[in-house]
């Protein structure tokens, strides 16, 4: 009987099922959207039963979907990171869960400043404090639910919680870790003196594993209600973009990941965490994968294909929208560099290596000859030129490995000419790689790899039968834009910088209270 | 039979002609269309043949409208500033005109300002050099096309070049000669300084004269084309910024005349020939003669992109097409608020002359938030190039000009929304012209001058009629100041990743491979 893996993932939007065969092809799908409650703005949570009950029932649809469920062998589950709850000593929730981007616990993040200090928290967690952290939200919890938290024995993370009710066993990954502020990157443990100085019992804390680590069998009432067989091994998850990076084949330096959609990210595995607490300042993210405890550099840029889809809103006004089509011809026959036209993509705020809530866009260097179709180039190069810059700044930190093989995955990869301008700035081929639901193909494969499906990470990858297709950069364009990248784009910020903070002042300034 | 006048205005994007009564009552108007032809980036050239195909078809359509029973009794003319028309001995055309907007001359100018040095210039001739004036556009044609230069026998602004060949005698006057950069300005002839400093000999320029007065007759062959008799006495007429304050009766320093059209200018009668010793702004003749004790020269600061950007936004990147199209993309702006909810636009889409005088700055959006629409866009593009007219007025008013209301006239002056933020960005009163084509009817002035003897200061007073007024609010004053200070900022702070795209933009044509333009 041939084997099938499963693989959750517990997302932002929904939650998600898929059975896959070992190569990687996905056997069955179901998906049901994530129950999100919004008490007032600026607050959202999930209830921990919810996301369990949403949990069964995408199983029960994509098992029956199957021939035969017994060949299930390896369950792993990925999921939003930061979030988690608190369960009593009989496993049951004593309260909701706070949505990872809920930003209630700013006073907490605030205290932790004082109480231990941004650089003393960033040389042990390799992350810069931030509120949405899962420490912030477990001290916001202490002082606003102390009942539930005098209840409470284990904190689980929502990843852990599922794990836990599929297999009883309660664990948490290095990769989920990595969002709390509690782990000890350099030494994968979680760091005891922080967590005293903030006064949480070490004990609330479950044990730390290796992503792909056998948990335990399904138990009965799991089975029964979620059509899993018993004799499945459930595997330790893990945080759901790494996961994803893990599906793409990106778990060693030398590889890196681009995923392209409406935010996009730059995944670099690195050889061991970085200290320099400029990683942090300059908004960079670290953290332990879920193969191994390796190390990974994360940079995220939001607004990128949001950047696209607000400049055609922009033209097109509230009505009826552009021909995308039509936009992107245009845009293609204009020649690389934009007639000098040179789009900033900070629409929301700066990405690494600027930590900057208080940037702005920009479109500099206009002329008349700037045409809708240079416009949209330049928004295209733009976006290009802000994630080289954004490899550039970890590359340039000692010990980081130059990634000589650049992989992009999400929906954005469709758009050629946006993966040839890439190519051609980062003077590299970029690999598009075809994945099926790449979050829940890795958690599938840590599930494998729990199982004993494949004998290790870098099996399960060669193990795929993933389509790759590989766009090269145009040797006449790449001196044009180094040109430009050197000369124009990397100063651009720095330029603009002072102006946008005065902009932001005066439009804060005249904002309703 | 009733006598009436023509004033023919040579724009940059057509000809417009307007037939008047002797009382100043418009009759008719005409018009002819015509591109600006770009063969290389910054390039900006004009075909003279053009010109007069368009002034045929305004002329015919405006005498056709006129109806019968007119007499054409003279015509004025106006016309674009700065721009070189190249002919032989025999009248042939030698090259494309190369206009005002042109920027290939940029190696000219800085041989010619420091040949001269910048000080003495400016002395001399009111302003210093840009590309697309006479001066310059001359000696780039000496050095990069010679075998042009050696056949050139008349070296011509477009309105005289457009004069030249209705009657066959050449001529300027001081206000367009002043705008050559090879002319004295306060003697009001040509400059043997410069004249040698560039090379051109006085017999390859046309006589000066007064812009009141007669330059030639129609000769039948032009007059046959144009639907005229021949033998109406020609006025010399003047540049089409002199012409535009005659024809909006501004005619004291008292009053400012802000003309948005293409570029926009501000412009304040002076009766002093006193040019700015930094260069920021122009002190150019005007079409009145100061021997009569009427202010014979104007203060002007000029923004190269105005309406410009606004067509640039409208066509280029909003695509909008129909009559309406202005009216739809101010009713958006109207939606936004002062500053453009966070947005700047920086308006030096074709470099910038007033007050930074500098061919390479460039146009750029900052500030650019996810929550922007296109009609912030609209209204960032409307507010920065108000904003740079303020700091065009703010070297102005540094010379001492005073004045208590703004005129408004061009396109930008029928946009309700445009008045507002210029009364409250500039703090005073703003008028709008009812007098369309304001430079025609300043020919026109200039044609019953010449020709009735008739005295053109009250004649231009007689003749200019305006909206009611629109007044500026304190509040909204205040709001515009704090905005200005960061426009300035951000000139200062984007203007050297400016030159590096301007370079960038016309470095070698790796980068432009076809030519996008149909030119």
């Amino acid at each position: 009987m041939e084997p099938l893996i499963v693989g959750l993932d517990v997302g932002t939007t929904s939650v998600k099922a898929v059975v896959y065969e070992p190569d990687g092809s996905a056997a069955a799908v179901a998906t049901t959207p994530t129950p999100t409650h919004y008490p007032r703005p600026g607050r959202a949570y999930y209830r921990a039963e919810e996301l369990w009950d949403c949990t069964v029932s995408v199983l029960r649809d994509a098992l029956a979907r199957v021939d035969d469920p017994r060949r299930v062998v390896g369950v792993a589950v990925a999921s939003m990171g930061e979030a988690g709850v608190l369960l009593d000593a009989d496993g049951r929730p004593t309260c909701d869960v706070i949505a990872w981007f809920d930003t209630r616990t700013t006073p907490q993040a605030e205290w932790l400043d004082r109480a231990i200090g941004k650089d003393r928290l960033f040389a042990s967690s390799g992350i810069s404090l931030q509120p949405i952290f899962s420490l912030a939200k477990l001290l916001w919890l202490k002082e606003h639910e102390p009942a539930a938290w005098a209840r409470s024995v284990r904190w689980l993370h929502v990843a852990d919680y599922v794990a836990f009710r599929l297999c009883g066993v309660a664990a948490t990954d290095y990769s989920i870790a990595s969002r709390t502020l509690m782990l000890d990157l350099h030494r994968l443990r979680w760091d005891e003196e922080v967590l005293r100085e903030a006064g949480i019992d070490p004990a609330l804390l479950a044990p730390l594993v290796s992503g792909g680590t056998a948990l335990g069998p399904v138990t009965s009432e799991a089975a029964a209600a979620t059509g899993l067989p018993q004799s499945a091994t459930v595997a330790a998850g893990g945080h759901d973009h790494v996961c994803g990076a893990f599906a793409a084949g990106t778990i060693a330096p030398g590889v890196m990941l681009n995923s392209l959609g409406t935010a996009e990210a730059v995944f670099v595995p690195v050889a061991k965490p970085l200290s320099d607490p400029q990683v942090g300042r300059q908004g960079y993210a670290q953290g332990a994968h879920v193969v191994d405890g390796r190390t990974y550099v994360f940079a995220g840029q939001y607004t990128s294909g949001a950047s696209v889809s607000w400049w055609r809103d922009v033209l097109s006004g509230p009505a009826e929208k552009l021909d995308w089509e039509t936009m992107l011809a245009e845009a293609a026959a204009v020649p690389p560099g934009s007639l000098g036209v040179t789009f900033l993509p900070h629409l929301r705020l700066a990405n690494p290596p600027h930590d900057d809530p208080r940037s702005r866009g920009a479109f500099v260097g206009l002329s008349t000859d700037a045409t809708r179709g240079v416009m949209t180039r330049a928004v295209l190069e733009g976006i290009a030129f802000e994630s080289r810059n954004s490899l550039d700044g970890i590359v340039r930190h000692a010990g980081v490995e130059a990634p000589r093989e650049f992989r992009a995955i999400g929906g954005s990869t469709r758009n050629s000419l946006l993966m040839s301008i890439k190519a051609s700035i980062m003077r590299q081929p970029q690999r598009i790689v075809g994945l099926e639901e790449g979050t829940a193909l890795g958690a599938a494969m840590l599930g494998g790899l729990g199982a004993g499906v494949y004998p290790d990470a870098e099996s399960a990858i060669a193990a795929l039968d993933a389509a790759t297709r590989d766009v090269e950069p145009d040797p006449a364009a790449v001196p044009i834009y180094e040109e430009v990248y050197q000369q124009v784009f990397r100063p651009l910020y720095d330029a603009v910088a002072p102006l946008s903070h005065e902009i932001v002042r005066m439009q804060s300034e005249r904002a309703p209270s | 039979m009733s006598d009436v006048f023509l004033g023919v205005d040579l724009g940059t994007s057509s000809v417009k002609v307007v037939v008047v009564d002797e009382t100043g009552r418009l009759r008719a108007t005409g018009t002819g269309a015509y591109p600006v032809s770009h063969p290389q980036p910054g390039w900006a050239e004009q075909d003279p043949e053009a010109w007069w195909r368009g002034t045929i078809e305004a002329v015919r359509q405006a005498v056709g409208w006129g109806g019968s029973g007119l007499r054409v009794a003279g015509i004025g003319f106006s016309g674009q500033m700065h721009g070189t028309v190249l002919r032989d001995q025999t009248g042939r055309l030698l090259a494309p005109a190369i206009i005002w907007a042109d920027g290939r001359s940029r190696a000219q100018v800085e041989e010619i300002t420091a040949k001269v040095g910048p000080r003495r210039l400016i002395e001399i001739a009111g302003s210093p050099l840009a590309t697309g004036f006479q001066a310059a556009s001359v000696a780039w044609v000496k050095q990069e096309r010679s075998s042009v230069w050696w056949r050139t026998r008349h070296v011509m602004l477009p309105k005289d070049d457009l004069r030249w060949r209705c009657c066959g005698e050449t001529a300027t006057d001081p206000g367009d000669g002043s705008s050559t950069l090879l002319f004295d300005a306060r003697w009001r002839n040509w400059s043997p300084e410069l004249l040698e400093a560039v090379g051109v000999e006085q017999a390859q320029l046309p006589p000066v004269q007064s812009a009141a007065s007669i330059a030639g007759e129609l000769l039948p062959a032009p007059a046959d084309e144009l639907g005229l008799p021949p033998g109406v006495p020609l006025a010399v007429g003047t540049a089409d910024a002199a012409s535009g304050l005659l024809g909006a009766g501004i005619v004291q320093p008292t009053s400012m005349l802000l003309s948005i059209s293409t570029g926009a200018q501000v412009m304040v009668p002076s009766a002093a020939f006193d040019p700015d010793p930094k260069g920021r702004i122009h002190a150019f003749c005007s079409a009145l003669e100061p021997a009569t004790g009427k202010p014979g020269w104007y203060q002007m600061g000029a923004t190269l992109a105005a309406g410009m950007a606004l067509k640039w936004l409208r066509d280029e990147l909003l695509g909008l097409a129909g009559p309406d199209a202005y009216e739809r993309m101010t009713g958006w702006a109207a939606q936004s608020e002062v500053g453009a909810r966070g947005l700047l636009f920086l308006p030096y889409l074709a470099g910038e002359r007033t007050p930074h005088m500098d061919s390479r700055a460039r146009g750029a959006f900052l500030g650019l938030g996810a929550h922007h629409t296109r009609g912030d866009l609209v209204r960032a593009v409307i507010e920065g190039t108000t904003l740079a007219c303020l700091d065009a007025f703010a070297v102005l008013r540094e010379r001492g000009a005073a004045p208590t209301q703004i005129v408004m006239a061009g396109g930008g002056a029928r946009s309700p929304l445009w008045r507002q933020v210029v009364a409250d960005a500039f703090g005073l009163p703003v008028v709008a012209l009812a007098t369309a084509d304001q430079a025609a009817m300043g020919a026109a002035v200039l044609a019953v001058a010449a020709v009735r003897g008739r005295d053109p200061v009250s004649t231009a007073r007689a003749w200019a009629a305006y909206g009611p007024p629109t007044e500026p609010s304190p509040a909204r004053h205040a709001r515009y100041a704090e905005v200005h200070d960061l426009f300035r900022q951000a000139y200062g702070e984007t203007i050297a990743t400016s030159h590096r795209l301007a370079d960038f933009g016309e470095a070698p044509r790796r980068q432009f491979g076809t030519s996008r333009r149909p030119s």
